[in-house]
């Protein structure tokens, strides 16, 4: 805002300078020479003065027509990795179903039932890959089972609302209607709020955590700045606009971030990477343990072995990959909070784009590009078994 | 150290036994405590608040300290293996009484 005044006054001033300046030109002059020689050239030079100050002008006026860039690829980025992340707590529920079904695959004396097919949690249809164990189609969970659920489904509205957030700020920063902005604004109050509620459920459970930066304040500030934009988009208005939201969700972001990070972070064996990591081991145990039992069999032949090695081979690549894929969602988080705080330390000084933006937005876009990256190895792995 | 983390330590060293071990019935036996007993054990301990100060949390913890280096011993002699299980399963009751997870296999074993 200080910055927006300061380009006003400097514009004024140099449209005002250089009329002075033919000002000061015309009183030095004789009236016959103006009138006969002068008069020309002080239209000439009154226009090229005016066309001087209105270059100034724009130029300095530029910055009210810098495109949103920045901001719209954070958005897009955010929205990539928060689907990934969403994948990497439904990992952990297919590592377990998997496991489950391989261990009674490679033991006749054992058989399934509905337990086997039952993993940690419902996921959400959209969020299941189609070639891993659907939990969602699972029979009803046990209390034990019930209790995961709630603590993981938490986190998928969590994750959903962060995706929403980057989904909205990408589409309040290209949209170029006015029914778009009315769209990406419910959008935004929806995914803030589901950022506060999913938080403060997680928080509910974790003495450690604060409360949500989330609050009603956050809501009047942004509905205020939305509406200030009004039906016919003005660029500053809108810029006005994504300054106050980013701003204000801030406090939600960075706590999302932490949340996914204090999940997936490090090499601690208690940890849910290290718990996927020993299911898909195990899952490869069993598929050895299927290998030895069979190898001398009478139906045993080189062909039915190497397919089998082949297959052992796929899951321990799946359990090799699986911590390369959890530290790239933290990665991921981390980027993501950092270019969040760039962004906002840029609104901060009216600028939509500066160098700290662009090398963290990249580093995040990077991140969600290996994140995926990883994800489709997985689940290729997993679809070759 | 934390109940989850001396369960997944547990278990990374169980799953190593069972996959380096060319013998289906050990295998087996191997296999059986981990999906059946550990991985239950395991994802309770990481999803439950629990309090560490708790007199059978620190049992449990004391009896999966004993039962790591009951496993750890037998990766290096695999005649072991019978004893690593047999305090891994120990450990497992005690980690059953905090975590309340009910495992009625734990009577088979």
């Amino acid at each position: 805002m200080v910055r927006g005044r300061a380009n006003r006054r400097a514009q004024i001033v140099v449209v005002f300078g250089c009329l002075a300046i033919s000002g000061l030109i015309v009183e030095r002059l004789d009236r016959a020479d103006f009138a006969e020689h002068i008069m020309p050239r002080y239209l000439r030079f009154g226009w090229s003065g005016c066309l001087c100050g209105v270059a100034v002008l724009l130029a300095l006026g530029g910055c009210s027509t810098v495109p949103l860039t920045q901001v719209s690829e954070f958005g897009t980025a955010t929205s990539s990795l928060v689907t990934n992340a969403q994948n990497g707590y439904e990992l952990l529920n297919s590592a377990t179903v998997l496991e489950q079904m391989y261990n009674v695959a490679d033991n006749p004396d054992q058989f399934p039932t509905q337990s086997t097919f039952t993993g940690f949690f419902s996921v959400p249809p959209a969020a299941t890959p189609s070639n891993l164990p659907v939990a969602a189609t699972m029979p009803t969970l046990t209390v034990e089972q019930a209790q995961i659920a709630q603590q993981f489904n938490v986190r998928f509205d969590l994750l959903s609302a962060l995706g929403k957030y980057g989904a909205a700020l990408q589409s309040l920063a290209t949209t170029n209607y006015s029914s778009g902005i009315n769209s990406a604004s419910q959008n935004l109050d929806n995914s803030l709020i589901g950022l506060r509620d999913s938080y403060n459920k997680i928080a509910a459970a974790d003495a450690s955590l604060p409360k949500s930066g989330i609050n009603d304040q956050t809501f009047a500030i942004i509905s205020t700045a939305i509406d200030a934009i009004g039906t016919v988009i003005v660029e500053e208005k809108r810029r006005e606009a994504i300054k106050a939201i980013i701003q204000q969700a801030d406090p939600g972001v960075q706590q999302a971030a932490a949340c996914l990070e204090k999940d997936f972070a490090g090499n601690d064996p208690g940890g849910i990477p290290a718990n996927v990591q020993q299911k898909l081991l195990d899952a490869a145990g069993s598929l050895e343990e299927a290998y030895n039992e069979q190898r001398s069999g009478p139906t045993s032949d080189f062909t039915k072995r190497y397919r089998m090695l082949i297959n052992i081979q796929n899951a321990y690549q799946m359990a090799d990959a699986t911590p390369q894929f959890f530290a790239s969602i933290v990665g991921g988080a981390q980027a993501m909070a950092k270019a969040h705080t760039a962004l906002v330390a840029a609104t901060q000084q009216d600028q939509f784009t500066s160098s700290d933006i662009v090398s963290n937005v990249a580093q995040l876009i990077g991140f969600a590009q290996s994140v995926d990256q990883f994800y489709t190895t997985l689940t290729t792995t997993a679809k070759t078994q | 150290m934390d109940m989850a983390t001396l369960i997944g330590n547990l278990v990374a060293i169980i799953n190593g036994l069972r996959n380096n071990s060319g013998d289906p019935a050990i295998q087996q036996k191997l296999g059986a405590l981990l999906s059946e007993v550990l991985f239950p054990l395991w994802d309770a301990a990481l999803n439950q608040r629990l309090t560490q100060t708790d007199p059978l949390y620190v049992a449990a913890t004391a009896q999966l300290t004993t039962a790591t280096k009951a496993a750890q011993a037998a990766q290096t002699d695999l005649s072991q293996t019978a004893a690593a299980i047999t305090a891994a399963v120990t450990a497992a009751k005690a980690v059953d009484q905090v975590v309340g997870v009910v495992l009625p296999v734990l009577a088979l074993m």
